[in-house]
């Protein structure tokens, strides 16, 4: 699989749309989910993705290949993400219903967690997605999301305090 | 009551078991690679300039759009707004250029690809919960306000702001439609 991505990435750099789509095929679900874990809401998740995707096509060119594909794709994605959720953070409003909506798709087993992380605060959210899942480290997470250092890792502890307490309760 | 301790591990073993991959709901693709065609466009052709008057219709068709936009949402909100709004906000706003011959391949191509996607659903539209009974006056006005759109993109074809914005519209109606469909079929 992967001398194939190598090919496909390689057909893409030289502007072939039709190997740009096998790759957007093959990692469309990684880069959703990140999308989607950060922003909590599908028309957001669905927008950053495909910004994703824009972004890459744009930078492919100079993409060298000093880490994989996927890695590369994966940090543009969370970056996409991130630049959307600072954006609206202070608009957003998750309801019962947009988290419901957007795990149709997810195995019950993970379902639970998932919409446990989705219903967070949006900043305890983001860094814990970026932390847990992601793994960034608070410095890191700190310059991505214009917050303190400091800041990530209250918002990360009470995230986790968060989720041990929904846990607990069910 | 459990400890914190195994509190810590279930989390962590929940997490552990996290999917790597969640797949989107619909497919992004045609709106993707309208995007890609416009992002070609601008690396490798950079646009003409144009006579300042040609930006006279799409800064008026922004401003109707931007005035429209308000009042879209407290109809929304507000069930009474709308039946003021039904008084006042008949469609003004000439629709041809939906079907503009002036319109980019790109933006034709997100316009044909979403109306096959709303009529598809809209198929699939048998119960109309109460909760949604203006669902036809909603679609008018974002219909209303995809047409602004479209008509500005006849004057500036390849702008990527007009471009997002046409696919934002486009994405909040497929997501309207699809939120009426499945409370209509759980009810």
């Amino acid at each position: 699989m992967q001398e194939q991505v190598n090919s496909w990435v390689a057909q893409a750099q030289k502007g072939d749309q039709n190997a740009f789509f096998q790759l957007y095929q093959q990692f469309k679900g990684r880069v959703y989910a990140v999308c989607w874990r950060l922003l909590a809401e599908q028309t957001q998740a669905e927008d950053a993705c495909q910004e994703a995707f824009v972004r890459a096509w744009q930078q492919l060119p100079s993409f060298r290949g000093d880490s994989s594909f996927s890695t590369w794709l994966h940090t543009i994605s969370s970056r996409a993400a991130v630049d959307i959720w600072r954006k609206n953070k202070v608009l957003r409003l998750v309801t019962s219903d947009d988290v419901e909506q957007s795990f149709e798709q997810v195995e019950p087993v993970c379902k639970s967690i998932e919409q446990a992380i989705a219903r967070l605060p949006a900043q305890a959210r983001a860094v814990f997605v970026l932390f847990a899942i992601e793994g960034y480290q608070h410095d890191e997470i700190a310059e991505l999301l214009g917050i303190a250092e400091g800041s990530s890792k209250a918002q990360y502890h009470r995230a986790r305090q968060l989720l041990k307490g929904w846990i607990d309760e069910n | 009551m459990k400890t914190d301790q195994q509190l810590e591990q279930q989390l962590e073993q929940a997490l552990q078991e996290l999917p790597l991959e969640i797949q989107p709901s619909r497919d992004l693709w045609p709106e993707l690679s309208a995007r890609l065609a416009v992002t070609e466009q601008q690396t490798d052709q950079p646009l003409p300039e144009q006579p300042k008057r040609r930006y006279w219709p799409a800064i008026a068709a922004a401003v109707m759009l931007g005035l429209m936009w308000p009042l879209w949402q407290g109809i929304n909100n507000n069930e009474d707004m709308l039946a003021s709004a039904s008084q006042s906000a008949e469609p003004q706003v000439s629709l041809s250029a939906m079907n503009s011959k002036n319109l980019s391949p790109v933006a034709s191509t997100l316009l044909t690809e979403f109306e096959r996607e709303k009529s598809r659903q809209l198929a699939q539209v048998t119960v109309v919960p109460s909760e949604f009974a203006d669902f036809q006056r909603q679609l008018d006005i974002w219909h209303q306000a995809t047409a602004q759109v479209a008509f500005a993109l006849e004057f500036q074809p390849d702008d990527p702001k007009l471009l997002k914005q046409l696919t934002r519209l486009q994405q909040q109606q497929i997501q309207y439609i699809s939120r009426l469909v499945r409370v209509g079929q759980m009810s």
